[in-house]
């Protein structure tokens, strides 16, 4: 029991920022994770609680990313292990990476940075309280005023942001040596 | 006859507009713009399974089953479950605005590079032509060709014209104050529906001074569409909906109208709508 709760407590979401947000009313941004989604059933899981393990068949599945499938790495500090985990994920044919998001208040992370597509790490109890609000279970008045108590379980991810801006930029350049991906759908120029 | 339907979906808080398009000959085209689905609230892909299946479109054997699907900007309240849905109804293209970082979208990128379920994808700008939606011509005002707005995402908005006969209906993003200083004399006088930008924001809809950036540039009779954010925004805010008020325009907003449906004939224009 002991080792899955330290397991837990080293947990750290990968989370990008998406839009930098500072208005009077409204002192928050949004941030994004990934999720690997499954919508069909999926055999061949196993459920382990604390003291029984049970096999079951999935109805769907939405899954937060934190670390590469390389077991031995807790960050993505370079675009090859994101495009691993795409790679590794997608080519299940039910499997897919989406995304979701979360806000966080400004005066928890933006001392450290607050350019879009940033990379922050939280630990999984300030995730967990962010995900509370954006689920609708706290008022954002409420939220504000209670994620203060997490304030150090943010950190700035420098290597990953590099990694994920440099693989966003690769998905681009792919797209523009594939571009016209069909030459019939061309769009044509004034 | 001709006819062009917009229906601003119901997504809770966010985007998600359907097009259809229905020529002459009575073949029916579709396009999307945007998406704001999250796992568990699949507001937009629920609404166009059942939209489809209502009119016994067979989703998976008529892919792709839209002929555009647009990403108007980059920010995660427009883009979340798009692929999910451009895997399931499958696209012809995926088009989207140039941006400087991608980050949150270049999922999406990605995914077009390699799947089968979308045929063609670009970035699209005022100085491309796109192809008309049936026998809507389709019209680019913004961005323009090669600018990227480096500050504000939401200046790179694709801003949509659809034109049938006689009739336009313009789709905004969350373009705001500095673009509609470009463009907003671009608005077609011929404007029937216009999707009120940044799901009326004061940004989108007034400028520094607090007088109206796009509105006196928009036809007097022109149905006005919000899509509203309220949590965590408060989109639309009170301001924008006082400045429709006092200048007796019609405007609708999706929390409390649900989803919100325009539709020409090229002539003229219906809206339909519900109550809270």
């Amino acid at each position: 029991m002991k080792q899955v709760n330290e397991t837990l407590k080293s947990i750290e979401i990968p989370v990008l920022l998406d839009d930098f947000k500072d208005f009077d009313d409204l002192k928050m941004s949004r941030f994004t994770y990934y999720t690997i989604e499954c919508d069909e059933l999926s055999l061949g899981w196993e459920l382990e609680l604390e003291k029984i393990r049970i096999p079951v068949c999935l109805i769907g599945l939405s899954a937060i990313v934190w670390r590469p499938i390389d077991e031995k790495l807790h960050e993505f500090t370079n675009p090859q292990l994101i495009d691993d985990l795409f790679n590794a994920i997608e080519e299940k044919e039910n499997l897919f990476i989406e995304f979701e998001e979360i806000w966080i208040p400004n005066y928890i992370f933006s001392k450290f940075s607050k350019n879009r597509g940033d990379v922050f790490r939280l630990k999984l109890d300030l995730f967990n309280y962010a995900f509370r609000y954006q689920s609708g279970k706290l008022e954002m008045e409420e939220y504000i005023t209670g994620v203060d108590r997490f304030i150090n379980d943010i950190k700035f991810s420098e290597a990953e942001t590099d990694a994920f801006r440099n693989w966003s930029n690769e998905q681009v350049s792919v797209a523009k040596e594939l571009y016209p991906k069909n030459k019939e759908l061309e769009i044509e120029w004034r | 006859m001709g006819m062009l339907k917009a229906i601003v979906i119901d997504v809770g808080w966010g985007d998600s507009i359907l097009l259809e398009s229905r020529n002459n000959n009575g073949d029916t085209f579709f396009a999307l713009i945007d998406s704001n689905d999250t796992t568990y609230l699949r507001s937009s892909y629920v609404f166009l399974k059942r939209y489809f299946e209502k009119k016994s479109i067979d989703i998976e054997n008529n892919k792709p089953n839209f002929e555009y699907v647009f990403l108007s900007h980059g920010h995660s309240d427009h883009g979340k479950g798009l692929k999910r849905i451009l895997r399931d109804f499958g696209a012809q293209c995926f088009f989207y605005p140039k941006s400087t970082n991608w980050s949150s979208m270049s999922h999406l990128i990605q995914f077009c590079n390699h799947s089968s379920n979308v045929l063609h994808h670009q970035s699209i700008d005022n100085s491309k032509i796109l192809p008309a939606l049936g026998d809507a011509d389709i019209d680019v005002l913004w961005p323009t060709h090669n600018s990227i707005n480096t500050g504000n995402e939401n200046n790179n908005s694709i801003v949509l014209s659809f034109k049938l006969n006689n009739v336009s209906f313009c789709f905004t993003g969350d373009a705001e104050d500095e673009v509609w200083n470009s463009i907003s004399n671009n608005i077609p006088s011929s404007t029937h529906f216009f999707k009120v930008p940044h799901h009326g924001s004061v940004n989108g809809s007034l400028d520094q001074n607090g007088d109206p950036s796009w509105l006196d540039d928009c036809p007097q009779n022109a149905y006005l569409g919000i899509s509203s954010h309220i949590r965590p925004h408060n989109h639309p805010h009170q301001e924008v909906i006082n400045l429709f008020k006092q200048r007796n325009r019609k405007s609708f907003r999706t929390d409390e109208n649900y989803h919100l449906t325009f539709e020409t004939d090229g002539v003229g224009t219906t809206v339909q709508y519900s109550h809270v």
